[in-house]
């Protein structure tokens, strides 16, 4: 049988549960309360009835039948009775006409059942009583009727009911009215949700800011939204890009492999279009290439195979690298070590990071520059940084030089695809570090922080 | 003009392509007949015996029944993919060298072939020379000598004392400059091309964009070559170096 939707939220279940809970708590407390509020009733009345009983055991033999018609019968006391019986249990006075069978003339307390006279004739009382016999052998039975037990019980049960019932019962309202809220909720992200699904990728999910659990996982789902928005507009963007940029050496390409043969009058001049013709496809490959890795870094699970990485080592390997390519450009390359700093990362991947860092500062430091490479504590954790004394990239660039295919000014007349620093940022993406770049006055200063942005 | 991407394997037009002067014979297993025509040409020039597989099951088959030296896979095959044909290789014991091909640029890719038994990986599209020089050094094997110097003509290399010497003269060279020379003469009148020192001497596995091999071994050879000696590094147009003995 399937449940209507509601009994089946999580927050009608929690509800329910609770009130379960508190239900069941509630029985406990008032049966102890019964418990013990009847064992002290009880030990009132064997205390009354032991005293009553000695009472009359003490008066004049001859006059006791005569004493307990008086005081019972005549005070028409309903809660307690008394009469006496011969020794062979027939009755000489008091209202009891047989004697209880389970009653015990041993001068301790009993619940027994007796037959007792009532305005509508004989009727069954539960009631406690004691049976002692007299000097002479005759046996005084004294009791006292359960009624006041019962009463309690009654009361008992009647303020359970009262306080109980509706507590559940508003426990299992408040339920059934969180639940449809919830299921309201729910039901308009999914609504959005389908309009998302549907290519409105700009609609979000209603949420409020602090906001409870679902307000929490609403705004997670913005959040992605927003990154999923993000990507989906760069992806738009990177294919005219890619188409773009590909023409260029294609065309170049074509151009020459044109002119080449139609003005080519040896096999050697020949052979020579078609060498720059297959260095400008080399050019279209490494771009296509660079691409093909920046995606595959970008959608890729390698992080589960980080294992830490000596910052200091890379900055020493990659500075050992360009060391030559600087001299030879007539830069001055220096290395300014910190303590080791280790993160956790792809050895790899970090080494391309740092060496293609560290291509950009030396192709674009004019001789006579530094770049130093170094490595410090920052405030989030290890830092590799390089420093040149180039032309430096304007603030207003600095985010775009990250994205696929930017070309800033200063590197026109500079060789490459363009996609180095693309690279360098899907690689950082990847281990969750970020770029920070400032203005060295002169040149720029460019780190990596091995933490995650606060942008982000 | 429409081709089937994948053609069937064992076509004539496929199979049998044969070089002059068999020195090695090379088992190419490549699905793209053309790009397997060009290479298999190409070696057939350099002086290999080439045969070409379409498949991993016929790979299989010409393995089990011919000798060859050398196996150059293709990452993508149809069937029996190449990582599952170099496995199945190993698992029969078969002991030769295998170059892996792979469109894919994928960087744990390279991982994945490497340790399923591939001796070294190539990724498409790659220069003929680039392949060839791979295959050289597979072929070949670099030096393992027991001795503690390396020689090639009037160049030593002490491994013990890091010192370099030619001609009795006493070369200084930093650390890198070791490296990249023990590399070399490791592997003497042996093309190495700019990837390979890039891969081997400095675990760089992707080609920058400038020209830092070059300006690296540019200093390594004004060290080694006195004014007046013939020069040892010999440049490889478009491909990389040689270090061999001056004639």
């Amino acid at each position: 049988m399937r449940l209507p939707e509601i009994f089946r939220t999580a927050t009608f279940r929690t509800a329910a549960l609770a009130s379960a809970a508190f239900g069941a708590t509630t029985l406990l407390l008032f049966g102890f309360i019964y418990w013990q509020t009847a064992g002290l009733e009880t030990l009132r009345i064997d205390q009354f009835l032991l005293n009553e009983s000695s009472a009359i055991s003490s008066e004049n033999p001859a006059s006791i039948a005569a004493d307990v018609d008086l005081r019972y019968a005549s005070s028409r006391r309903r809660q307690s009775f008394a009469a006496v019986f011969s020794r062979d249990f027939r009755r000489l006075a008091g209202e009891i006409a047989t004697y209880p069978n389970a009653l015990p003339p041993d001068g301790r307390p009993h619940r027994v059942t007796v037959s007792r006279p009532g305005p509508d004739g004989p009727y069954p009382d539960q009631a406690r009583a004691v049976a002692s016999r007299l000097a002479d052998g005759r046996i005084l039975v004294v009791g006292r009727s359960e009624q006041e037990l019962a009463r309690l019980r009654t009361l008992v049960v009647r303020a359970l009911a009262l306080g109980l019932l509706p507590a559940l019962l508003s426990a299992l309202g408040i339920g059934v009215f969180a639940s449809r809220r919830t299921l309201d909720r729910v039901a308009a992200i999914n609504r959005t949700i389908s309009r998302v699904m549907q290519g409105q990728l700009h609609e979000r999910l209603a949420a409020n800011a602090p906001g409870d659990t679902l307000d929490q996982l609403a705004l997670a789902v913005n959040r992605m939204l927003d990154e999923i928005e993000r990507l989906v507009q760069e992806m738009r963007g990177v294919g005219d890009d890619i188409a773009h940029d590909l023409r260029t050496p294609l065309a170049r390409m074509r151009a020459r492999l044109e002119g080449g043969l139609g003005r080519a009058e040896t096999l050697e001049e020949l052979a020579a279009t078609v060498d720059r013709a297959i260095a400008d496809l080399d050019q279209a490959f490494a771009m296509i290439t660079a691409l093909l890795r920046i995606g595959e870094i970008e959608g890729s699970a390698r992080r589960a195979g980080f294992a830490p990485v000596s910052l200091n080592a890379i900055a020493r390997e990659a500075g050992d690298l360009y060391q030559p390519m600087a001299e030879l450009h007539g830069v001055e390359l220096s290395l300014s070590l910190g303590p080791d700093l280790v993160v956790q990362g792809d050895r790899d991947l970090l080494f391309e990071v740092a060496a293609n860092l560290l291509d950009n500062a030396v192709k674009f430091t004019p001789p006579g520059g530094n770049v130093e490479v170094s490595t410090y504590a920052g405030k989030g954790g290890a830092v590799l940084a390089v420093r040149d004394t180039g032309p430096g990239i304007p603030p207003a660039e600095r985010q775009a030089v990250l994205k696929r295919f930017h070309r800033g000014d200063r590197s026109r007349h500079v060789a490459g695809h363009g996609l180095g620093l693309s690279l360098v940022a899907a690689i950082v993406r990847l281990h969750l570090f970020h770029l920070h770049m400032e203005d060295a006055a002169p040149g720029l200063l460019i780190e990596l922080r091995s933490w995650p942005s606060k942008d982000n | 003009m429409s081709k089937a991407l994948y053609p069937e394997a064992g076509k004539p037009e496929c199979n049998a392509l044969r070089g002059p002067l068999p020195r090695h014979s090379i088992l190419l297993v490549e699905d793209d007949c053309d790009l397997a025509q060009e290479i298999a040409a190409d070696l057939a020039t350099r002086g290999y015996n080439a045969t070409h597989s379409a498949d991993g099951p016929a790979a299989l088959a010409a393995v089990r029944q011919g000798s060859f030296d050398l196996l150059v896979v293709d990452r993508m095959l149809p069937g029996v993919d190449g990582i599952e044909l170099i496995r199945r290789l190993r698992d029969e014991n078969v002991r030769v060298p295998v170059l892996v091909l792979s469109a894919l640029s994928a960087v744990d890719d390279r991982v994945r072939g490497l340790k399923a038994g591939g001796d070294d990986y190539l990724t498409k599209p790659f220069a003929f020379p680039e392949l060839a020089a791979r295959i050289e050094a597979l072929l070949r094997r670099p030096l393992e000598t027991r001795e503690t110097t390396l020689r090639v003509g009037d160049l030593t290399l002490d491994l013990i004392d890091r010192e370099a010497a030619r001609n009795g003269r006493r070369i200084e060279l930093l650390p890198r400059e070791f490296k990249l020379l023990e590399y070399l003469m490791r592997r003497p009148a042996q093309t190495v091309t700019r990837a390979m020192m890039l891969e081997d001497v400095w675990h760089y596995r992707f080609v920058p964009q400038t020209n830092l091999v070059d300006v690296h071994v540019g200093k390594l050879r004004r060290k080694i070559d006195a004014p007046g000696e013939p020069p040892m590094i010999e440049s490889i147009w478009g491909t990389g170096f040689v270090l061999r003995a001056p004639a």
